[in-house]
């Protein structure tokens, strides 16, 4: 099998994980525990960093193919614009980090970069979508929570990443 | 296992602080009374005066109900997915909105010409 039809297949299977994340997140009631509208805990964030690290083509491949099929299946226009926006905020975000201090941080901080900014991100494009200061309100909830949320996807990738490597290793990915 | 490095609590830090900005944005509001309920949906804007009366809305697909009464407005019914202009509750002062994503539609309480006093 050619490496690059091994790229698309590797690419297709982590968009598929990364979207049945989110749709985990869309079946857990999140917001009766958290009440901040928008907040998502980004589970699908933890497989585009960990590609990230492995090949950021296929990492920001994954990002535009989850955003995009997520926004399919469960959201609508207004949902997609939204998600792209904090997306690519997060994903050039974190890209920046791990350029500048790679050999200063860890999956920690950048999870924590790429949870602030993709709520930065969508609540921009709220904010130009509707005008005003009408959201500002929400800015610093939802940054702190997606503090938090990257807090722990980051400590969860710190943790397991090189097995997860081994793993992927074993399959020839 | 890889180990958390000091340069990550010094970012995560950096993170938290620039979380607590857009609290700044929020803090020197003067207190107004509000005089006026401002309503924004793709095909215009509409101004209502604050007497007890309800507003039926129809934006993009969705129905809403506005309830006015003297002291302020809130949604009283609304048939987009995520109900959270309804959870909003009532507003009651100038410069707070009840904003509904999915209807497109924002709702504004604006003041008067109110101060909190004048010196001198």
């Amino acid at each position: 099998m050619g490496s690059r039809v091994r790229w698309m297949i590797g690419t297709a299977l982590f968009c598929v994980l990364a979207s049945g994340l989110s749709y985990l997140e869309f079946l857990l009631p999140i917001n009766a525990a958290v009440p901040i509208p928008g907040f998502k805990l980004g589970l699908s964030n933890a497989i585009v960093l960990f590609l990230l690290h492995r090949d950021r083509r296929q990492a920001f491949a994954v990002l535009l193919g989850k955003t995009a099929l997520t926004a399919l299946l469960f959201g609508g226009a207004t949902s997609f614009v939204f998600s792209l926006c904090g997306a690519l905020l997060s994903f050039f975000g974190m890209l920046a980090l791990d350029f500048l201090l790679a050999e200063h941080i860890t999956d920690l901080s950048l999870s924590c970069a790429g949870g602030v900014l993709h709520n930065l991100g969508q609540l921009c494009a709220a904010i130009a979508f509707m005008g005003g200061k009408a959201l500002l309100p929400y800015a610093t909830p939802l940054m702190l929570a997606g503090l938090c949320c990257g807090a722990v996807i980051g400590l969860f990738l710190n943790t397991f990443s090189e097995r997860m490597n081994g793993v992927l290793a074993k399959l020839r990915f | 296992m890889k180990k958390a490095k000091p340069m990550d609590a010094v970012l995560i830090l950096l993170f938290v602080l620039v979380s607590l900005v857009p609290l700044t944005g929020l803090l020197p509001r003067p207190a107004q009374s509000a005089q006026i309920v401002r309503v924004t949906t793709p095909e215009g804007t509409e101004e209502y005066a604050l007497d007890d009366h309800t507003i039926a809305l129809d934006s993009h697909g969705y129905h809403l109900t506005l309830a006015v009464s003297a002291d302020g407005v809130q949604v009283t019914s609304s048939d987009c997915p995520d109900h959270t202009c309804m959870k909003t509750g009532k507003i009651t002062r100038a410069g707070n909105a009840i904003v509904c994503v999915p209807a497109h539609v924002r709702v504004d309480l604006v003041g008067g010409e109110g101060y909190d006093g004048i010196a001198g």
